[in-house]
């Protein structure tokens, strides 16, 4: 597993040369629909080949090698629910199911409470501890050591921002997603959850903060199946799914 | 493939059989990304116009399309009776317009006219001027790389790039093995590349180095992280 993505400059001449593996294509794709700059970058590129295959209105073998091979694993996912949308639960393990949803709703995450960081999380070792889950920001920007954002914390422009996460049974998954003030928004998981609070593992995710000052707020949903992590963060109500949520200020770059 | 004259394969595309819907996506992805690569015509207050979807709105809309039609409810939506082919591309065009509504590209109320009886008196081009001049210079770049080549890379280029031969297939005319092929076509790309970034084309303002220091930086820290005891 890599715990970082790599830019896009280094995928893309191996793009060019049509050797890009299925999850490297994703990858590349969605850091360029991330990242205005590498996106720019990547049109540049599809331009220049398209015209050396002769035709700039249709896709050159490269891309059509890359959309093909990177888009199958997220059709073939929209087509999972279905298989599992039969509960699996015995009534006994629904029942503890709703107790820990009351639980959950109540005490971890509740939604009109009046503290000030009611909406947000507090990293592990600060604070309320979460409940099973937990969830680690980082900044990464180039030449500097990578530090963890806590609740509050402002990371530059155009660095990236790095993930790690852990969870007791039954979380077993973790969906994320980055938004921007501009809709600029990254989804991005289910993850598998390899290891517990206080040994979370990376997630294989990176996302470039926006050159605008601002700030982007992280969302992350915990949950026992990969479809309940990603429903909770389209909103729909699933008992059981923790969400944790942080803020992250964008700050001027060097 | 769809649609089936085999009951077996429609009922195990409806249950979301994995290894069917895999070899759906595999034989109409080519169609759906030739159907999404056309410019697109739309109604709106200023008249009627083509628009084409960018690289990256490309690439969005073909997953997009297989990712609605490949939903539960469109996969019992589909009759087995029409070809699919045509149910696919009715999703993709309505993924397209969505698409380029969202990016601003349309207006919210523009409607596809592709339809329309008149569409056919339309004007076929509908490139911007900036679309245009970037065409022109690329162009330009590629007839000055393919000039340049010597006499059997400018071939080998023509009847891959340009005539679409497989690999295979050149090898045949150009009296070469297919490995050889391979080589010379991957050096070909390489060029190219070069070519491109001593032209100017592709901006390389990025600094690999400081960006693959920050990276190792940032694998040290999670490391040191993973280590520590909880």
């Amino acid at each position: 597993m890599r715990w970082y993505e790599r830019h896009i400059d280094a995928s893309l001449t191996r793009w060019s040369q049509g050797v890009l593996a299925p999850a490297e294509s994703a990858r590349l794709l969605r850091h360029a629909h991330g990242c205005a700059r590498c996106g720019a970058r990547y049109e540049q590129w599809v331009r220049a080949h398209r015209a050396l295959e002769g035709d700039l209105d249709q896709p050159s073998s490269m891309e059509r090698h890359a959309l093909t091979e990177g888009g199958l694993a997220a059709a073939l996912a929209a087509a999972a629910p279905a298989e599992e949308a039969p509960a699996r639960w015995s009534s006994l393990a629904l029942l503890a199911g709703a107790v820990a949803a009351v639980f959950l709703a109540v005490v971890v995450v509740p939604p009109a409470t009046n503290t000030p960081n009611a909406h947000e999380f507090t990293a592990r070792g600060e604070g309320t501890p979460p409940p099973g889950v937990a969830l680690r920001i980082f900044c990464a920007a180039a030449g500097q050591p990578m530090r963890e954002l806590h609740a509050g914390d402002a990371c530059k422009s155009g660095a990236m921002l790095a993930f790690a996460a852990g969870g007791n049974a039954p979380y077993s998954h973790v969906a994320v997603q980055v938004r921007g003030a501009k809709k600029a928004e990254v989804t991005a998981g289910p993850f598998v959850l390899s290891g517990a609070p206080g040994k979370e593992g990376p997630l294989e995710l990176t996302v470039p903060m926006p050159q605008q000052p601002g700030a982007v707020e992280v969302t992350a949903a915990f949950a026992d199946r990969p479809v309940a992590a990603l429903a909770a963060l389209r909103g729909e109500q699933d008992g059981g799914v923790v969400v944790l949520k942080q803020e992250v200020k964008v700050e001027d770059g060097p | 493939m769809l649609p089936g004259n085999d009951r077996a394969v429609l009922e195990a595309f409806r249950r979301g059989d994995a290894a069917v819907l895999t070899q759906v996506y595999r034989k109409y992805s080519p169609e759906v990304l030739r159907y999404l690569s056309r410019r697109f015509a739309v109604g709106g207050e200023g008249g009627t116009r083509t628009v084409a979807l960018s690289a990256l709105d490309l690439d969005a809309a073909h997953q997009e399309t297989f990712v609605r039609a490949f939903r539960p409810n469109m996969r019992q939506a589909y009759d087995g009776v029409r070809p699919y082919l045509g149910f696919l591309l009715t999703v993709a065009r309505s993924t397209a317009i969505d698409l380029m509504r969202a990016s601003g590209r349309v207006a919210r109320e523009a409607v596809p006219m592709d339809d329309a009886p008149e569409l056919s008196h339309l004007p076929t081009e509908g490139r911007s001027p900036e679309e245009e001049a970037l065409g022109t210079e690329v162009r330009a770049l590629v007839r000055q790389f393919l000039d340049a080549l010597p006499e059997e890379g400018r071939a080998l280029a023509q009847l891959r790039f340009v005539e679409g031969l497989s690999q295979e297939s050149a090898a045949e005319k150009l009296q070469l093995t297919r490995g050889e092929v391979r080589v010379r076509e991957k050096r070909l790309r390489t060029q190219f590349t070069e070519h491109l970034k001593a032209s100017g084309w592709l901006d390389t303002s990025f600094e690999p180095g400081r960006m693959e220091l920050g990276v190792l930086l940032a694998s040290m820290a999670l490391c040191a992280i993973g280590s520590m005891p909880s």
